[in-house]
């Protein structure tokens, strides 16, 4: 995202997770202080129930302090339990240290789509795709 | 009926879906033969799948097929709202059992790519099909390599699930 409309965007689509219809957008707390995010994409289609895509956000000023870690431990406990998600899945762009997260908490590359985003100064970046059964 | 190929025939022609395809749109979707390579399997499933279609249909990405005069297959390509991501369009074909193997999925999809052509952001168009299903040969040959495959990302039943595969095209690529 690069603009404000964007950003926008993207929250209103996030927040309508947290709503009755899915539930599955939840914010992390420590301390009565905001520490991260993360949202099961859920669908209504009965033939995509099983599956999930996934997104996490940690604050920048709690990363490396494990909050990625607990959120993922999270995300597998829900999914299974509330949401009857058996394959979790998840995009992330190359450079992204949260891969090395990922790969930890057990997920495993299924695929890259190369060139996937264009950054503002023509550059490519690869988008992974990592997925774990429940 | 006679599977020579439908582009032949000057009965046949491409134009721009309307919103009056819908009840057509609506029938072919509600076939299970067809269901076997969508995600849709109920008339809720569809009825939101067409709405979304109709609104997009404003942006002049939907074609209709049509012989006769009666549609025969759609083509729709869906634009991407984030500017890093908009060089990717996603192509969905769909064509009635009755009319398939005779040339309107790659009619429609060569129109498909001629039609991202007209969105300068679009480098790339891409299509996500279920395995098994007979799309994949107008693929091929429209120069489509396939990207990734997901095993057990659409589930039919609790014993058969069957992978999605993404296919892509550089819109360098002359069609």
């Amino acid at each position: 995202m690069i603009s404000q409309l964007e950003i926008e965007d993207a929250s209103k689509i996030w927040i309508g997770y947290f709503g009755k219809t899915f539930g599955s957008a939840f914010t992390v707390r420590n301390e009565g202080n905001i520490v991260g995010f993360f949202n099961l994409y859920l669908t209504p289609v009965k033939k995509l129930k099983h599956q999930s895509l996934f997104s996490i956000i940690v604050h920048p000023e709690m990363r490396g302090k494990g909050v990625g870690k607990q959120i993922l431990e999270e995300i597998k406990v829900r999914a299974k339990r509330d949401f009857a998600v058996s394959l979790l899945h998840l995009e992330v762009y190359r450079d992204n240290p949260a891969r090395r997260l990922y790969l930890k908490a057990g997920f495993e590359e299924y695929g890259v789509h190369s060139n996937f985003l264009k950054e503002e100064d023509g550059t490519y970046r690869d988008k992974i795709l990592m997925q774990q059964w429940l | 009926m006679d599977k020579q190929d439908i582009n032949k025939d000057n009965r046949y022609d491409i134009r721009y879906f309307q919103e009056n395809d819908q009840e057509n749109l609506k029938r072919l979707l509600m076939q299970p033969e067809l269901q076997k390579w969508f995600p849709l399997s109920s008339e809720e499933d569809v009825d939101i799948f067409i709405k979304n279609l109709v609104n997009f249909s404003k942006y002049k990405c939907a074609l209709t097929a049509v012989f006769d005069g009666v549609p025969v297959g759609y083509g729709f390509i869906f634009l991407l709202p984030y500017k890093k991501v908009a060089i990717h369009a996603t192509a969905y074909l769909l064509v009635d059992p009755a009319f398939q193997k005779r040339g309107v999925g790659t009619s429609l999809l060569r129109n498909l790519v001629h039609l991202s052509l007209k969105f300068e952001i679009v480098e790339k168009i891409q299509c996500e099909i279920y395995e098994g299903c007979s799309l994949l040969s107008i693929l091929e040959k429209l120069s489509f390599k396939k990207v990734f495959m997901q095993n057990g990302f659409v589930r039919f039943s609790n014993d058969e699930t069957r992978a999605r595969v993404v296919f892509e095209r550089s819109n360098r690529i002359e069609v």
